[in-house]
This record gives C-alpha cells, sequence and structure tokens, in this order.
C-alpha cells in the first residue's frame, strides 16, 4: 500500500499555525504559580520531616546500644533498591540492648532500605510487584549511551496503593546498570546534587518523575573508572520513601529491568 | 540551571512554538496560550532533578497533550448527555464538504488527541517517530500505529486536495 500525499497534510498544518493568533505567555504568573506549587509541596510535608528527623535521632542512640552499626561502612544517605515492598523488619534474634520491646524498631527505618539495596557485583534486586505493592517505580533513559558518559535516566515514582503516601526521598533514586545476566556492573547514586530532604505527597495513582544519573562506567573499577564496554545492557533504579508517620516502614521501591545499549 | 531560569529560557525561546503546537492540538486559539501556561506550571511547580531545555520542553508538550485529552473526554461526555438539556446543535452545511481544503481542516480536528500530536509533531515540527516517542513518552510503534490510523482517517481528503490519484492505504515511514 502506499501512502497518501503529505503534502496537502503539511500544506493545512502550516497554513492553520500561520492563521492562529498566538496568545501571549505570562511568564511572571508561571513562575509565580509554579513557586506557589512548590511551596504547597514543602509546607505539606514540613511535620513529616521534622518528626523524620526525631527518627533519625533515636535510631543512632538505639543503633549505637544495641551494636547494629555493623553495616555501618555504608553511608546513611545511600539509595538503596528492593522489591517494591515495605522493609521487613530486624530478625527478632538482633540484641535489643536497653531499648523498650514494645517501641517500634528504629532499626526497621534506618537499616532496612539499606539491606534491600543494589550491590555492584551482585544480582540486580527483583522489580517491585504492583499487585500487591504501595509504590511502584519506572525508569528510562534515552540510548545508546557511549561508554563511560554519562544521561539522564527518568525515573517515574507511582503510588499504586489505595492510600496517601507522605514522606520523604533522602536520596536521590539509585540507577544501576546490569549486564545481560542480570548482575549489577554499574551503579550510580547522585546524592551529591540531593537535598537533604525532598518531600513527597502522593495520592493513589498520583506520579511523580525524576531525574537521575546514569554513567556507562563500571562500578567494579575500584578508584579507577573503566567505561563499560560496547553492548546490550539493562538499567533498573530504585527509590526510597521515607513516610512522614515514623510508626511506618521505609518504602523501597524497585523498578523492572530496561534495554540499555551502551556503544 | 535553576528550574526558574530553564522556565524562563523555555517560554522566551519555545514560548510561540508551545503556543502553536497547542493550537493545532486544539483546533482553536483562544485558549492555547492558557493551556500552555498550565502545562509549564504542571512541569515546574513540582521538583524535578537536573531539568534540561529539552527534556523541558518534552515535559510541557507532555502536559499540553494530556490536557487535550482530558478535555476531550469531558468533551465526549458532555455530548453524550447534552441531549438531555439542550436542542441539538446546527450542523455545518453539507456543501462545505465540496471544499477539500475545509474537508481536510474538518478530519484533522476529529483525529483523537493522540493522533493529532503525533500527526502535528511529523508533519508541523518534522520529528522523527523515535523523536515523537520520546516527547510523548510513548513507544516508537505505538507512535507508528496513530500515524497510521490517521493518515488513513485522512486518507480521502488528501487525495482530493493531493493530485487527485486515488491510492491506497497509509503507510508510515520512520
Amino acid at each position: 500500500m502506499s501512502a497518501p500525499d503529505e503534502g496537502p497534510l503539511r500544506d493545512e498544518l502550516r497554513r492553520r499555525a500561520d492563521a492562529s493568533r498566538p496568545g501571549h505567555i505570562d511568564l511572571d504568573e508561571v513562575l509565580e504559580r509554579s513557586r506557589s506549587a512548590r511551596r504547597r509541596g514543602r509546607n505539606a510535608v514540613a511535620g513529616g520531616v521534622a518528626s523524620a528527623a526525631a527518627v533519625l535521632v533515636a535510631v543512632g542512640v538505639v543503633g549505637s546500644i544495641a551494636g547494629v552499626g555493623g553495616a555501618g561502612t555504608t553511608t546513611a544517605d545511600a539509595p538503596v533498591s528492593s522489591e517494591l515492598r515495605e522493609v521487613a523488619p530486624a530478625s527478632p534474634d538482633e540484641p535489643t540492648g536497653v531499648a523498650p520491646r514494645d517501641q517500634p524498631s528504629s532499626g526497621d527505618v534506618a537499616l532496612g532500605p539499606l539491606a534491600a539495596r543494589n550491590r555492584c557485583g551482585a544480582p540486580v534486586v527483583a522489580a517491585t510487584d504492583v499487585s500487591t505493592a504501595t509504590l511502584a517505580v519506572s525508569v528510562h533513559a534515552d540510548g545508546p549511551l557511549p561508554a563511560g558518559e554519562t544521561t539522564e535516566a527518568e525515573v517515574v515514582l507511582t503510588n499504586v496503593g489505595a492510600a496517601t503516601v507522605e514522606g520523604a526521598l533522602r536520596a536521590a533514586p539509585s540507577v544501576a546498570v546490569a549486564d545481560g545476566d542480570g548482575t549489577v556492573v554499574g551503579l550510580r547514586a547522585d546524592a551529591a546534587a540531593w537535598p537533604a530532604s525532598l518531600p513527597v505527597r502522593l495520592a493513589p495513582g498520583e506520579s511523580v518523575e525524576l531525574s537521575a544519573a546514569v554513567e556507562a562506567v563500571s562500578c567494579a573499577a575500584g578508584r579507577v573508572p573503566t567505561p563499560l564496554a560496547a553492548g546490550a545492557y539493562q538499567l533498573t533504579a530504585t527509590v526510597v520513601v521515607f513516610p512522614d508517620d515514623p510508626a511506618q516502614a521505609a518504602l523501597v521501591a524497585a523498578a523492572p529491568l530496561v534495554p540499555l545499549r551502551i556503544e | 540551571m535553576a528550574w526558574d531560569e530553564v522556565a524562563t529560557q523555555l517560554v522566551r525561546e519555545r514560548g510561540t512554538a508551545l503556543v502553536r503546537y497547542a493550537t493545532l492540538l486544539t483546533g482553536r486559539d483562544t485558549d492555547a496560550a492558557d493551556l500552555v501556561q498550565d502545562a509549564l506550571v504542571r512541569t515546574f511547580g513540582r521538583p524535578r532533578m537536573a531539568l534540561t531545555l529539552t527534556k523541558a520542553e518534552a515535559y510541557v508538550r507532555r502536559a499540553i497533550l494530556n490536557a487535550v485529552i482530558d478535555g476531550s473526554r469531558r468533551e465526549r461526555t458532555w455530548r453524550g448527555i447534552r441531549h438531555l438539556v439542550d436542542a441539538p446543535a446546527a450542523v455545518a452545511a453539507a456543501t462545505d464538504a465540496s471544499d477539500e481544503r475545509i474537508d481536510l481542516a474538518a478530519r484533522l480536528r476529529a483525529l483523537s488527541p493522540r493522533q493529532s500530536a503525533c500527526v502535528v509533531l511529523r508533519y508541523y515540527e518534522d520529528l522523527t517517530v523515535d523523536q515523537i516517542a520520546a516527547t510523548l513518552g510513548i513507544s516508537a510503534g505505538a507512535v507508528k500505529r496513530y500515524l497510521s490510523d490517521a493518515l488513513r482517517s485522512l486518507s480521502t481528503a488528501l487525495d482530493a486536495s493531493g493530485d487527485g490519484r486515488k491510492r491506497g492505504g497509509a503507510d508510515v515511514r520512520t
């Protein structure tokens, strides 16, 4: 089958565009309304951030008493990845020190997500099961990506649960590059460019779009960055949301793998 | 670059193009600027990391399309219940159809918002299928399908407006 002549279509579109009288965009109004929207978002969770800060202090105290700092060679703000599920409570066999037993385990908040993150050389964590999860995440990066280069990945966090999620992102999405076998070969957490805490409020079905860096550099190269070899890879991302309610465990979401070509 | 600097540069450099895009999608220019302003606020009213000009424009175009789709849904709902409260509106004179250009314009307006967006981006903005897919956040296959369906819907008017030879269906080249 042949295509119809596209000339008249192009002509008609140009005629309509030329005939239109483009209205004026009020830049000041755009900026002011955008600032207001951003302020509303911040104010909505300001109380939650204060609560979370209080919890972090408690975590530090309990952690030092209970000796759970064994996992503590990792940075506190490192993003994590795992299935899209709530982080499981700490093992009941763990020493609890003098912390009252009936208090929520502070370790759930600080250490649980860290235990669920992607690690260089390890298999990627399984993608979130959206049928049971509260949060879902997807990742996309335009390819192909030149070896050794960095680009931006678009990470979309969606509330797939039935209730509104209110909390904060304390680290940038962690974007991992995996080889064909699903082993993490590149890992990037753009923590330096991330604010200390980014409030997030998602109604059921609502999404927020985030950006994160993805780089075609091996994570196993030690201190000398080595570009990943050209070929077919996979991309995933993980996001952790710390709910405003300190009684709730951190929510960890992992994106399903998507193809990424490095050349 | 801070988000407000990106917004300022986007409005100054691409504002007119975005309003024209909205005009072509909706078929009217009366509220196109308002549509673009709302899309800009949707884009810049929430934090986005490392927002570039190119990425911001894609966000805005997506937001414009989503607003048009939402408006289209509301319009369909209204059309479904309008007969309950009002007499049918006068239908355009059938003789208008004798003018091929008017016929093409009418068929363009009758496209679905996504088909219309793909047509505008392909044949007005001259984007490739892959670029359209990236802009609208859909797959290249979906873009080809929307374009193919749109061209099929427009084919009669296009043939009449063209050289008069009857042609077959619609293929989409990347």
